[in-house]
């Protein structure tokens, strides 16, 4: 029966590439974009990542240590595009969630269609997670669900049986993609080479350049929070998608911008790319998390800006209930940032901390040296990042050639 | 959990496109973590005219942990255990990324049949040979392919054999009384 469900789907909604998650191949769900501008699932981000020292993204093994927050743009682009394909993802993710008893943050339902919006605005957000919870359980009790998507269904489902009786019927027109969705929310025109940031909102990356201070620190203007990272490079995913829709407009802006970029900020810009802070700065030394040394929380990462590990000071909340807790890392402890946990968890800012000690034995660059041996000799010895991102040679390889 | 819906999507790409790439992946049981992987062996090299086949066993952290590959046809290759099969390669190690699947592994293992890397060997003796005596490398590889990689089917052999002119059933107990070794059988049709 879940067979024939699929191939319903497949067949009412193709699904190009460019919208299919790298990691699990399947219709992007939450998705992520990475500062390298490549995007994948939300869970998909986090179970790539690497609990030890800095992950690499999967496509062009760009290094990173932020875990971003969702993209939510185009969660809903992709949600409005691709509702039966959304659905079921939904419904599959909710479910492993559930046995994992471990929530991604549930965006959908602050945000979601004027029907649902109604009914769910005013819910805490203890409640919505019991939604979601009740939601999971209907979906392993009654497996008959989708041979009658239809009102015999019980009140906790509500949501759930809306969306499915209404979503035919609006197809077309929600379908729609509209200039709307894929407004920058700084200059308020249509996106021009998006790019994404840590907390998740899309700009053009002309307007990331005049936000970015003398610092170089990009402080978004919607949530108000420092991109911890260097300057995002451009999504392409989200860039195609606007050529495909507004070709002549998205073309006419694109070219507008370039002459601009060319006139003034242009050089402004190189120096951005070239001096931000970056990962491949400290090349010739031991890796990043080894030099900073005694104090890497393993498989721990922050709540605020996605440090992963967190490497440092790390403060635990005593009272978050939830399984994965809530951690800061020194930074943002300090600066007492008022960012949602990543986990859905249900942080408060009168919840209390205390110093997390690093679990286990104390670990120094030496016994991470030690540990890790080969990996770090590698990259030591590599020099430079493009041999030890060159994805057709092995390390071994590469000394060959030379 | 290994995530079964990735592998069977794989699966399935590697159905679509079998023809084009020549690749293909088959389940050995039901549940997905044994499978065969066949590579056909690179044009230009000893390998060519063979078909290679792969042992792959799915780990438990798939696709975050590189798919287990083996050779079970046995190859002459500086980087391939000529006894177990084992292969040097470093995206099925450290290199592995989980954007690649069992499809594109197999690629570079295709790869590595037509760029051998003997300075990083598996197999030391057939590394030994590729840099101190290549021509006699290059022959071994391409009798090792004669004769563990081109093993067709019991089918082909009589329909060449019953192209030659030989009756259907006498083609069919020659073989099977020579163990199945087309020449030998071609040798009893010959002088019986």
């Amino acid at each position: 029966m879940e067979d024939s469900m699929v191939k319903d789907v497949e067949l009412e909604e193709e699904i190009p590439d460019k919208f299919l998650c790298c990691v699990c191949l399947e219709l992007l769900y939450k998705p992520i974009v990475l500062s390298c501008g490549h995007l994948s699932c939300f869970w998909c981000v986090h179970k790539s990542m690497n609990g030890l020292r800095e992950s690499h993204c999967p496509i062009c093994r760009d290094p990173y240590v932020h875990f971003p927050s969702v993209c939510q743009k185009l969660h809903f682009l992709l949600k409005k595009i691709y509702p039966l394909a959304h659905k079921k993802r939904e419904e599959q993710v909710l479910k492993e969630e559930q046995e994992q008893d471990c929530f991604s943050p549930q965006i959908d339902v602050v945000l979601d269609e004027p029907k649902a919006k109604d009914q769910s605005v005013n819910v805490s957000d203890e409640q919505k997670v019991e939604e979601c919870s009740s939601a999971a359980k209907l979906l392993s009790s009654s497996p008959s669900r989708c041979d009658s998507p239809s009102n015999e269904e019980p009140k906790d489902a509500e949501t759930l049986s809306v969306h499915e009786t209404d979503l035919p019927k609006n197809n077309k027109v929600s379908k729609q993609i509209l200039k709307d969705d894929l407004l920058c929310s700084a200059c308020e025109k249509l996106l021009v080479r998006p790019v994404v940031l840590n907390c998740g909102h899309v700009y053009c990356e002309g307007c990331v350049v005049d936000m970015a201070d003398e610092s170089e620190m990009i402080k978004c203007q919607e949530c108000h929070v420092c991109d911890p990272r260097g300057f995002p490079k451009v999504c392409l995913v989200l860039e195609k998608l606007l050529e495909e829709n507004f070709p002549e407009e998205y073309n006419s802006r694109k070219s507008g911008i370039q002459k601009t970029l060319a006139h003034s900020s242009k050089g402004n810009f190189q120096s951005y790319q070239k001096e931000g802070p970056s990962l491949s700065d400290n090349n010739n030394d031991l890796p990043w998390w080894a030099t900073l040394g005694s104090n890497v929380h393993i498989g721990a990462g922050c709540d605020s800006c996605g440090v992963y590990p967190i490497i440092g000071d790390r403060y635990r909340c005593k009272d978050c209930k939830e399984k994965i807790g809530y951690d800061l890392c020194k930074e943002c402890y300090e600066s007492s940032s008022k960012v949602p946990g990543r986990f859905n968890q249900q942080h408060t800012p009168d919840h209390k901390f205390e110093r997390a000690r690093v679990p286990q034995l104390m670990i120094n660059s030496n016994s991470i040296g030690f540990l890790l041996g080969p990996m770090v000799n590698a990259d030591v010895g590599a020099g430079s990042d493009e041999s030890e991102e060159e994805p057709t040679g092995s390390n071994e390889s590469s000394s060959n050639t030379e | 959990m290994i995530d079964f819906s990735r592998v069977q999507k794989e699966l399935q790409d590697c159905e679509k496109d079998k023809d084009a790439s020549n690749i293909r992946v088959c389940p050995k049981s039901d549940n997905l973590t044994r499978l065969t992987g066949t590579i056909p062996g690179p044009i230009g090299t000893p390998y060519e005219g063979g078909t290679f086949q792969i042992d792959i066993t799915i780990p438990e952290g798939y696709p975050f942990e590189p798919p287990k590959m083996q050779f079970s046809t046995k190859v002459w290759h500086p980087n391939i255990s000529s006894q177990s099969g084992a292969i040097c390669l470093d995206v099925l190690k450290d290199q592995w990324s989980p954007a690649l699947t069992l499809k594109t592994a197999l690629v570079s293992i295709q790869a590595l049949l037509s760029a051998p890397e003997p300075k990083d060997p598996q197999d030391a003796v057939v590394a030994e040979q590729y840099i101190k005596s290549y021509q006699v490398f290059v022959s071994t590889a391409r009798y090792w392919t004669e004769t563990f990689a081109k093993n067709s089917s019991i089918e082909e052999k009589v329909k060449r054999l019953v192209e030659m002119g030989f009756g259907d059933a006498q083609v069919r107990s020659a073989i099977e009384s020579s163990g199945g070794d087309e020449n030998m059988a071609l040798e009893k049709l010959c002088s019986g």
